[in-house]
């Protein structure tokens, strides 16, 4: 972040500190995908994600004089995600919503077998991601999902962004190994 | 060089399709759910939803159910000690005039039964997993109104609700 948007974030918390909701709904719109990916990390799972993230910023929202410099915000709130989905994960078992979750939408509804493809697709990509260390699948997600530099999901992760890059390294390694087919197939169209 | 520069646009392209899968498939996992954060925050700050513990809900459902128990009770309990009952208004002929008396029918009976239905295991919404108990209360009160001979009866149904948290494992 710059100076500028360092100014910004820490004119937002500090209203929402002083209980500005506005402030804070707008913290929630700028970090809730971020928040999203360190869940679905953790989860492996949307919709549990989702739930912890709803969560998260609650308790965030009720802890925020807690927080002593505003411009770790970021940070401050990754570090309660984390915990809430951990704290979700051993509180929930995972509900067996695959096939729920796998359902095909409209568009697929009149081609089966796109929707089969697509489920297969999704189950591959969600097993690969699966074998990947918590904190490389977060770097992963976190790229990925919200194309974060490695500073900022160093600053999230609490590791250095040279660590992060190293792990995404790795990581796409892996990752390739694993969607091989898929790699291969997309990177020829 | 030239195999080294390959290897490296091959490794290039793979990287760009695999960023084009994972970025994708996040996507779509997780984009649906923006938005649903600040909507439960907003409600949460406009006092739309008070939140609890799903164990909090189980004292403040035994909470309020007993309170509310207790409130009817000490209603009832008053209203039967000090409530007029309806005067009743009784036409009495004495000597072709026609007069009226107020007479005040006694209480002859107050029944209260209470019928307690464990509807089984819900989940609340945001809340958790929690017991929905229903409990019905049938207050009946019989009066005798010796001059005209009448019985009143009144019954009053009452229904409450109560969801009790059940921890979650």
């Amino acid at each position: 972040l710059d100076d500028g948007a360092d100014e910004r974030l820490a004119s937002l918390v500090t209203r929402a500190k002083r209980r500005d909701a506005a402030a804070f709904a707008a913290l929630i719109r700028r970090y809730e995908r971020t928040a999203l990916g360190i869940a679905y990390a953790h989860l492996g799972d949307a919709s549990r994600a989702g739930d912890a993230v709803q969560e998260a910023f609650l308790k965030a929202w009720q802890k925020l004089a807690d927080l002593a410099e505003p411009v770790r915000f970021a940070g401050w709130l990754g570090g309660i995600v984390r915990n809430v989905a951990i704290d979700l994960r051993r509180k929930t078992k995972p509900v067996e919503d695959r096939e729920i979750g796998s359902m095909p939408d409209g568009r697929e509804a009149s081609d089966p077998v796109a929707g089969l493809d697509r489920a297969e697709q999704r189950r591959q990509i969600d097993a690969a991601l699966g074998a990947l260390d918590e904190v490389s699948r977060s770097a992963v997600v976190l790229r990925y999902y919200e194309n974060l530099s490695s500073r900022e999901i160093g600053e999230l992760l609490g590791i250095t962004a040279a660590a992060v890059d190293m792990r995404l390294s790795r990581a796409r390694q892996q990752l390739r190994t694993m969607l091989a087919t898929m790699v291969s197939e997309d990177a020829t169209v | 060089l030239n195999e080294v520069d390959m290897s490296n646009r091959e490794h290039t392209t793979e990287n760009d399709a695999l960023e084009a899968l994972l970025t994708a498939h996040l996507r779509g996992e997780l984009d649906g759910l923006v938005g649903r954060a600040e909507a439960a925050f907003r409600a949460e700050a406009a006092g739309e939803l008070p939140r609890r513990r799903p164990m909090r809900l189980g004292m403040w459902g035994l909470w309020v159910a007993g309170a509310m128990a207790a409130s009817v009770g000490i209603v009832w309990g008053v209203a039967a000690r000090h409530a007029e009952p309806q005067k009743a208004i009784t036409q009495v002929v004495t000597g072709g005039a026609v007069t009226s008396a107020e007479v005040e029918p006694a209480m002859v009976g107050a029944v209260t039964q209470y019928q307690t239905i464990d509807e089984g295991a819900v989940t609340v919404e945001n809340e958790g997993p929690a017991r929905r108990v229903r409990r019905e209360v049938v207050q009946t009160v019989q009066w005798y109104d010796a001059q005209s001979g009448a019985d009143i009866e009144v019954t009053i149904p009452h229904e409450q609700v109560v969801f009790v948290g059940v921890p979650a494992f």
